[in-house]
């Protein structure tokens, strides 16, 4: 305001050059519209001039969202790993480690079934060996439905639902399915058969069902 | 595992096949931590069967015992191999446990004078071995 009371004839000259640049822009699109396009009617060059000279408007964009989804990404990798729910499969090991596991698992059995066995015990040790864990124990599928799963030796890794993880002499993780499989558990006294079908439990839901008398899977034997 | 601290004289051992599986666990949990090169996915699955087993059938797992887990993955925190142990920093007698396989973190205290309530011989009751 203090320029235009003092020197009003510079604030009208800076006013003039801004309406001549704006006019001069559209006296540019004109020229070289007549330029490409000679021969065109009057009414069909004012539509075109009409669009060329329209300036849009540039709204804000909507750009937080993406921004923030990206956010969410980067802070769920900064958090961490996610943990999976089942046991993951088991690579670069050996026979040879897990012997100290073995000789635990001897150890444990020993512990649990009563020391003079007879036979009117049998209830008794049917009992207790459906509640027990068979991590790094022994195992032998005798019969299965797959007839190369027949034979398969080797100690117990992991345990879930539905399968079994076994680590064999040759070095290899081999997963065996529980239903429709006999197994057999190596003992020094005892011979104790399993069948698979009335296993299907994870390990910590087996302490708590209460086993009926079911007969076994005749299609098997 | 747990130790008995009830009031009542007349307290029998009612789930002593648990007690020896938990215990079983914990053990071969360290076991698989001692290989080369160790197996973490292992050690992880025996604690985490041992967490839900004493939940399945309402047991409490000692402080000791719970100390050394992870809260978030039940992983076996072993310093130098799954965890990394530094003091906290601004305070005095404070010490962050951060576990590095689910990225969280856990503080505790360590005052010099401090005996844990379950450590007093005052509250102990009885201390049964299972033979």
């Amino acid at each position: 305001m203090y320029i235009l009371q003092e020197r009003p004839f510079l604030s009208l000259y800076i006013l003039d050059i801004v309406f001549i640049m704006a006019k001069e822009q559209e006296r540019f699109v004109e020229s070289l519209v007549n330029k490409t396009i000679p021969n065109f009617s009057d009414k069909k060059k004012d539509k075109l001039l009409k669009q060329l000279n329209v300036k849009p408007i540039m709204l804000k964009s909507e750009s937080n969202s993406t921004f923030l989804k990206q956010k969410k990404k980067s802070k769920r990798k900064r958090l961490g790993k996610v943990i999976p729910s089942r046991p993951a499969t088991i690579k670069n090991c050996k026979y040879k480690d897990f012997g100290s596991l073995r000789e635990l698992w001897m150890g444990y059995i020993k512990e649990l079934l009563p020391h003079n066995v007879g036979k009117n015990d049998e209830k008794v040790i049917q009992d207790l060996l459906l509640k027990a864990d068979y991590h790094g124990a022994n195992i032998k599928v005798v019969q299965a439905k797959c007839k190369d799963q027949e034979g398969i030796f080797g100690t117990v890794l992991t345990e879930s639902k539905n399968i079994f993880q076994l680590i064999t002499m040759d070095d290899k993780v081999v997963k065996i399915p529980k239903t429709n499989t006999i197994f057999e558990v190596q003992h020094p006294d005892l011979q104790i058969t399993m069948f698979g079908d009335q296993f299907c439990l994870r390990p910590a839901h087996r302490l708590t069902k209460k086993f009926k008398n079911y007969i076994p899977a005749m299609h098997l034997v | 595992m747990g130790k008995n601290t009830r009031k009542n004289k007349h307290f029998q051992v009612q789930k002593k096949d648990v007690f020896q599986r938990l215990n079983f666990l914990f053990q071969a949990a360290h076991l698989a931590l001692k290989n080369d090169p160790p197996q973490k996915e292992l050690a992880r699955h025996y604690a985490q069967t041992m967490k839900s087993l004493a939940q399945k059938n309402c047991l409490r797992l000692s402080p000791h015992v719970k100390r050394n887990l992870c809260k978030k993955c039940m992983m076996i925190l072993m310093p130098g191999i799954t965890s990394k142990v530094r003091p906290k920093s601004g305070k005095k007698h404070e010490l962050v446990v951060h576990c590095t396989e689910c990225n969280t973190t856990r503080t505790s205290y360590c005052y010099p004078d401090y005996v844990l309530w379950h450590d007093k011989p005052e509250n102990i009751a009885e201390i049964i071995t299972l033979s």
